[in-house]
């Protein structure tokens, strides 16, 4: 049904109603909303990436208009700590305070909450709070971590090695390995990269003595969650806690967490019973939201000449920094889980070992675990085609699952759903015009050119669709995986949708009037679509894991679908006839020559004066829906990069995505998920890192100056297209688009600039491939050739 | 007002004009862009005294009931996703509508470095004022 349906093409889509107040300026987001008498917060935070606290003075910090400063010892031991529902087996939690104590962890943590009443003023105050520190050894990296080399430094006294867990699994038939003509090892690196919203956090709480009421306002994926946490941590009826969440600015999985910021402001509104304000800067944001990615994988391939790929064994060391958010731990089992790609592995042996370290902790950012895993094997598969000297676009479709093996179950447990891998890589080939670049590569080489040309290809296959709770089960975490939908028709005929869904700019909005729309035959204009909201709505997963349209919009689809049965049983009783013989379509009923539509029907089940026995009046359904599987969308990107030996500057000369996420609601609102997903791909291949010096741990990485977000002039034209094998999990046949891009993008470029820079013998290079560093690589080359 | 009061300060806290956003503590994201006697400045980076007597645009006098073309050439190119950045883009906009002119995508591209996004990808966002400009259009 999907497919079907007006408006949804690119010649004549249908606009996004948001745009309206968002191009005016009459967005509102967090730092919009206003409130009287309200207060503002502000964290005094650890300058120190780890160090003892010695002493806090606050004497100089009580400026005029100072209500309050708060240290660790100041808050009520009742108060819970930083909820964190990932509890992989084996797993050392240190816990994660509220405020820190005797110990600092992380450049950033905060320390103590200053309260006064204008944001300038309670900035300034935190300033003037001194502390003394007394530093300790850091380890300042992941890979002071795995080396061991911080020469002893424990994060966390009691977790002597700063391992977090072991998470060991090996999946299919070691004998596989038996035909392996050779092996070979690789370690790849994938840095620590930042979610960065153009949004920053924020969080404004009010609490109503007399009504035991806190209401909290919070730039947020996941309101209910929120409500919940807060309810949990500091012991407040989750009745009584109303979460909304305004317009968000970007998430990207950065605000599907719950913080120490977010709790502490919701404690002390309730606590000074006053309406505090906070909203981090930026470089708190740099600071103290999560980060993503930051693995290091260390990976053995085995495989045949002819370049087939046998087995893998691989050991994913995982930086969960200082302390455990909420999905921390989990994280890289999504990476573990991925591991066999788009092909067929027979062997696959993996470890995950988690590291404390000095740094933010890190959670989900767009991808969450199978970006590392999409890179690991198709940073793989190219070395196989490498090594083999074939091509690797034969190498792919020697090993990728046939179309007609679907629904596929991989090695590591998994069943993809459905999905044309050869058919994607050869759309995506042709339309990039591989055979032209080659051509032109082959020129280069030969005239020996100092701007070769690299194709990088990136296969890829992740899953969506969040969750079939089973799975979350089966993985240790400790949360459902369903959404709900509640369809309302008004005795008018009107229409409210209630998702659990919750935009941060993806067109819900849009999308779920137009579903309405399409479902029940009402007019876009009459949906009233709701989200961002506990109030009068059941509980809601949230936004993440690509799962809106996939989870949330079949929730919608199943109540669209109970109205449509209630209205054809009410017409059963007043026509006297089978409901088999009542069709429906575009929103009306009819029988022979009897005709009554949907809407018309409503006045009549409000009124409820000649329902039939048993019937309840009104019209509206809550669903919650449970997927029974995962979505899995694939598709092939071609990437085809220029980079100049002199000077290791990567240009990237044309991007080619071919997508296939199933049926798609809305066609030019996945193609941005798309293509602004690549470009955070392309961002994290090339330019992006978070960097603590090696010795003192201090952030290096702290504003827009010292970390390069990707600008408009760094974007390639980047063409699209898109093939699609319905889901058979969900009625819509729908899989999911907001992470595919992110997904793909890592290896396609970085397959292309190993493939410009083999002419120099280059065999890698980690990410982000700056300049100084492929400049580097090119020098060497020349020096050995 | 303050004397430290930035431009974007006085303009969302004492006019409530909040279609004006802050992004950044550096001067860096362009989240914050209005037209200061008609140049596109980053009013996180003036004081508000300093603008004393000046012309200021804001997004939110960018139309009345209709869209302008500039605006409905984002909605049109799907230029817009969180928002966040929209208005520092649009006002960016403005100005090199009138003066720079970019003869390029490129050039365009090249004016537009103070404005970050992080959903869009910027394409829809070159496109949108690629349109209104009359750039000729990348194949795609
Ligand atoms: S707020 Fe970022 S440049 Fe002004
Ligand atoms: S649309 Fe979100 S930052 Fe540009």
């Amino acid at each position: 049904m999907a497919s079907k349906g007006s408006g949804t093409s690119l010649s004549n889509p249908v606009l996004r109603s948001e745009d309206r107040r968002f191009l005016r300026g009459a967005g509102r987001y967090l730092a919009d909303l206003s409130f009287p008498d309200t207060y503002h917060v502000a964290f005094v935070r650890s300058s120190e990436a780890h160090a003892r606290i010695m002493d806090i003075s606050t004497e100089k910090a009580y400026l005029p208009g100072v209500v309050g400063i708060f240290l660790a010892a100041d808050l009520t031991s009742e108060l819970g700590e930083v909820p964190m529902v990932w509890p992989v087996p084996g797993l050392q939690n240190p816990g994660h305070p509220l405020l820190a104590k005797e110990t600092v962890r992380f450049p950033g943590e905060p320390i103590a909450v200053v309260i006064a009443a204008d944001e300038q003023t309670a900035r300034r105050a935190a300033k003037q709070v001194k502390v003394t520190y007394h530093r300790l050894p850091v380890v300042a990296n992941l890979l002071q971590a795995v080396d061991r080399q911080a020469g002893g430094a424990a994060v966390h006294p009691e977790i002597a090695d700063n391992i977090a867990y072991v998470w060991e699994r090996e999946f299919g038939d070691p004998s596989a390995l038996e035909k392996a003509d050779d092996s070979f090892f690789q370690r790849l690196i994938i840095p620590r990269v930042a979610p960065l919203p153009m949004e920053p956090r924020g969080l404004i709480a009010r609490y109503d003595r007399e009504a035991d009421l806190l209401s909290v306002w919070a730039s947020s994926q996941f309101p209910h969650v929120l409500r919940l946490s807060l309810a949990v941590v500091l012991g407040h009826p989750e009745s009584r806690i109303a979460v909304t969440v305004p317009d968000v600015g970007g998430a990207f999985g950065g605000k599907m967490n719950v913080y120490r910021e977010d709790l502490l402001v919701a404690y002390f509104a309730k606590r000074l019973n006053l309406t505090l304000r906070y909203v981090e800067t930026r470089s708190e944001n740099f600071m103290a939201m999560t980060h993503g990615r930051d693995q290091i994988q260390d990976v053995r391939v085995f495989y045949t000449r002819r370049g087939r790929l046998l087995g893998m064994d691989v050991t994913i060391h995982a930086n969960m920094g200082a302390y455990l958010q909420g999905a921390t731990p989990g994280i890289p089992l999504f990476t573990a889980q991925m591991l066999s790609g788009c092909y067929r592995i027979p062997y696959i042996k993996v470890r995950v070992m988690g590291y404390y370290t000095n740094q933010a902790y890190t959670d989900a950012y767009r991808g969450a675990g199978r970006p590392e895993a999409t890179y690991l094997v198709e940073r793989v598969i190219e070395m196989v085609a490498r090594k083999c000297g074939r091509d690797p676009l034969s190498v792919r479709l020697k090993n990728f699952i046939r179309r007609t093996q679907f629904p596929a179950r991989v090695v590591t447990g998994l069943t993809y759903d459905s999905g044309d891998y050869s058919k994607a890589l050869k759309k995506a080939a042709a339309k990039s015009g591989i055979k032209y670049w080659r051509s032109e590569q082959r020129a280069r080489r030969l005239r020996g050119d100092r701007r070769q040309i690299g194709i990088g290809i990136s296969s890829y296959v992740e899953f969506c669709g969040n969750s079939p709770s089973s799975a979350h089960a089966q993985l240790g975490l400790k949360t459902g995986g369903y959404e709900s939908a509640v369809v309302r028709i008004h005795p008018t005929g009107a229409v409210t949708v209630i998702s659990g869904s919750c935009p941060s700019g993806q067109g819900h909005e849009t999308v779920w009037a137009q579903l309405v729309e399409r479902c029940l035959g009402v007019a876009q204009e009459q949906v009233q679509v709701v989200t961002g909201t506990t109030t009068g709505t059941p509980w809601g997963g949230g936004t993440y894991g690509s799962r809106s349209a996939a989870v949330g919009g079949t929730a919608i689809y199943q109540a669209c679908q109970r109205l449509i049965e209630k209205g054809r049983d009410y017409l059963q009783h007043l026509w006297q006839v089978k409901g088999e013989a009542i069709g429906f379509e575009q929103g009306v009923y009819s029988c022979g020559t009897r005709r009554i539509s949907l809407q018309e029907l409503a006045p009549r089940l409000y009124l409820a004066h000649d329902l039939p026995y048993g019937m309840e009046p009104g019209l509206e359904a809550t669903v919650f829906f449970e997927p029974r599987s995962y979505t899995y969308p694939s598709g092939t990107h071609v990437c085809i990069v220029e980079v100049d030996a002199l000077t290791g500057k990567t240009s990237i000369l044309q991007y080619v995505a071919v997508d296939d996420c199933g049926h798609l609601l809305h066609e030019p609102i996945a193609k941005g998920q798309v293509i602004g997903g690549i470009v955070q791909g392309i961002g994290a291949a090339l330019y992006e890192q978070i960097v603590q010096d090696e010795q003192t741990g201090q952030l290096l990485t702290q504003s827009f100056r010292s970390y390069h977000l990707p600008k408009a002039e760094d974007v390639p034209p980047i063409v699209t297209d898109h093939l699609c094998t319905p889901s058979p999990v969900n009625p819509l046949g729908v899989k999911g688009v907001g992470e595919s891009g992110t997904i793909a993008a890592h290896p396609a470029v970085i397959n292309a600039i190993v493939d410009a820079l083999s002419v120099y013998g280059v065999e890698h290079v980690d990410m982000p491939a700056t300049p100084e560093k492929l400049w580097q690589l090119c020098q060497m080359g020349g020096e050995t050739e | 007002m303050r004397a430290d009061q930035t431009l974007v300060q006085f303009l969302r806290e004492e006019k409530r004009l909040t279609g004006t956003h802050i992004g950044c503590d550096t001067v860096s994201c362009g989240a914050c862009t209005v037209l200061l006697n008609g140049q596109a400045v980053k009013s996180c980076s003036v004081l508000a005294v300093q603008c004393d007597g000046a012309r200021v645009d804001t997004v939110e006098g960018l139309c009345d009931q209709e869209l302008s073309p500039l605006q409905q050439a984002f909605r049109e190119c799907f230029a817009v996703q969180c928002g966040f950045c929209t208005p520092g883009f649009l006002m960016t906009a403005c100005e090199l509508m009138r003066t720079v002119k970019p003869k390029s995508r490129q050039e365009l591209a090249v004016q537009l470095a103070g404005n970050y996004c992080r959903c869009t990808g910027y394409q829809p966002i070159l496109d949108a004022i690629g349109r209104v400009l009359a750039l000729p259009s990348p194949s795609r």
